[in-house]
């Protein structure tokens, strides 16, 4: 059954999307993460174009982390003081995303630049996660039993700097600076690719600020959650290219293929499902380096300027 | 379809009764994309009538008809990809401004045996005539865009070429099914109908028609152009309440 999607103006066939959706869910469920690092390369490689891909799947990552989000409110996994900090300097970034965006588009470097982006992000992370979950399996064959990971100290350089907080819930005090930058650089990233960016959130509040693991998923999503939704409205304003015939499609799907992913996500253990992960992620980063590197099969391409005068 | 005999009907008595000698009309007068459309398919009828005070019996019938669509017209751009630092990157680009988004030739015979390409020309029924090609800014490589840009057009479906689409029912009544695909532009559509006579143009007649979307899918995309704030905020709040409503229903 074919779907006309009213922002893209073509259509496509609607169990495929909601199946898309689903499996992204599935994987997002499984893993603790947004999915949208999967699903707007996916909608871009099924002939949707770029922009109302990485805008409408904004949309999809808002309804993706909201029920995450409550759950881990409910039990009183977030630093809300944390959060806050996060989401007002992440709208910053994503402002600035977003004319970005606008401005690679008129340029003609906007697909460039989302390639290049996957690639430098989920090749370094899934490196990263895929060595670190490698060691950690290797180390669980030797010992038997894995002894709990210890961050080396307490303390790095990061904590030296001035202007500190406090953050009681997360037992933190921490310069501002680092804390607004990261999240200034996820709303950046996230408007700027369409992904929710918490795989690149969590391990920067773990390592980076030393967030205990019992907050860092609840803060995170909270985060995502505001400035997925702030770069929605963002992109619908400015680039008018939120499809939400598509967007509701996709989160439909996603959010019962998660359903599936949080069950089937029981029976793995954590190292064996970040390494899963991290292979995932290395796939989709490999295949954008691809796409750059190997001659393209038709270099010309064509884009339209202006809009069409609609009737 | 239930448009055809109305149209028949009109076409017969406008067309005996004016000095005109091409008369067409088109099946549909606004193509409606719905959340099923998958494509639609016109028809445009037409009926050649001689001159008055020529004898019919005397007339000899050898008429050729090429009839062009066009969608509403844009400016595209055209890209060449080319290596730099060991990454393929869009390189050379150029616009063309007045582009049609959408291009149909349809005719009754191959276009060369028509009329000379230079008549086919002037009339603007080839796809890389002068009055589709308008640079932004003339290069020595506009041709090759050009021809890239239609060759793009051509492998998307929007512009296509269809030698045999026009037939004679009768030696003066003709028709032609015109397919637009699943991702037609939105707009007006101009149909304009050529009569050949031994390669030469002897009428031609103009047709508009629309394609656009109705109810709810046009609802959305008119919302998300008028009011782009309220269109965004609507989003936000349908994603909210589905991750919500999951999160009650599975109970997470």
């Amino acid at each position: 059954m074919q779907l006309y999607l009213p922002i893209a103006e073509l259509s496509l066939n609607l169990f495929m999307l909601v199946g898309l959706g689903g499996a992204v869910g599935f994987l997002s469920g499984l893993f603790g993460v947004g999915g949208g690092f999967l699903l707007t390369p996916m909608l871009i490689f099924s002939g949707i174009p770029a922009p109302v891909a990485v805008a409408s799947v904004t949309g999809q990552v808002v309804a993706a982390s909201t029920s995450g989000a409550l759950s881990y409110w409910r039990r009183g996994g977030i630093d809300l003081k944390l959060a806050l900090f996060l989401i007002v300097s992440g709208v910053c970034g994503a402002f600035l995303g977003v004319w970005t965006f606008g401005q690679l588009r008129s340029a003609g470097q906007l697909d460039l630049v989302i390639s290049l982006g996957y690639l430098v992000f989920l090749g370094s992370i899934g490196t990263l996660m895929l060595i670190e979950a490698a060691r950690s399996i290797i180390k669980h064959r030797q010992q038997g039993n894995a002894p709990p990971t210890k961050l080396p100290g307490k303390h790095n350089w990061i904590h030296g700097l001035p202007m500190r907080v406090r953050f009681k819930r997360s037992n933190l005090y921490v310069s501002i600076f680092p804390v607004i930058l990261i999240g200034a650089s996820i709303g950046f990233l996230g408007s700027l690719l369409g992904i929710g960016g918490g795989f690149i959130l969590v391990p920067a509040l773990i390592y980076l600020l030393r967030v205990p693991g019992s907050i860092v998923i609840g803060t995170s999503l909270l985060q995502v959650l505001a400035i997925m939704a702030a770069t929605t409205i963002l992109h619908a304003i400015n680039s008018q290219t939120v499809d939400i015939v598509l967007a509701f499609t996709l989160m439909t799907g996603s959010v019962i293929g998660a359903q599936f992913g949080v069950s089937a996500g029981q029976y793995l253990r954590g190292d064996q499902l970040r390494a899963l992960l991290a292979i995932i992620v290395l796939a989709v980063a490999v295949r954008f380096a691809l796409s750059l590197l190997l001659t393209p099969s038709d270099p010309f391409s064509v884009a339209i300027l202006t809009n069409l005068g609609g009737g | 379809m239930r448009y055809l005999l109305a149209v028949l009907l009109l076409l017969f008595a406008t067309g005996t009764a004016s000095a005109q000698r091409l008369v067409m009309s088109t099946s549909e007068p606004v193509v409606s994309i719905s959340s099923n459309f998958a494509g639609d398919t016109i028809t445009i009828f037409g009926t050649i009538e001689p001159e008055l005070g020529r004898n019919p019996d005397q007339v000899t019938n050898n008429y050729n008809v090429v009839i062009s669509i066009k969608g509403p017209a844009g400016t595209y751009v055209a890209r060449k990809k080319t290596r730099q630092f060991g990454i393929w990157l869009n390189g050379e680009q150029e616009a063309f401004e007045g582009f049609p988004s959408y291009f149909s030739l349809v005719s009754s015979a191959p276009m060369d045996k028509i009329a000379e390409p230079q008549v086919l020309s002037v009339s603007g029924l080839a796809f890389d005539s002068t009055p589709h090609i308008r640079p932004v800014r003339r290069t020595q490589n506009t041709d090759m865009f050009a021809q890239e840009l239609i060759r793009l057009m051509k492998k998307r479906g929007l512009y296509s070429l269809d030698e045999h689409g026009v037939q004679f029912l009768s030696d003066t009544f003709f028709s032609a099914r015109i397919a637009l695909p699943a991702h037609v532009p939105n707009g007006s559509y101009l149909a304009n109908t050529y009569v050949f006579q031994d390669g030469k143009l002897i009428d031609n007649a103009p047709q508009r028609f629309m394609v656009r979307t109705v109810g709810f899918e046009r609802f959305v995309a008119n919302s998300a152009k008028d009011y782009s704030l309220l269109y965004g905020v609507v989003c936000v709040i349908l994603a909210i309440f589905t991750g919500w409503l999951s999160g009650v229903v599975f109970r997470r």
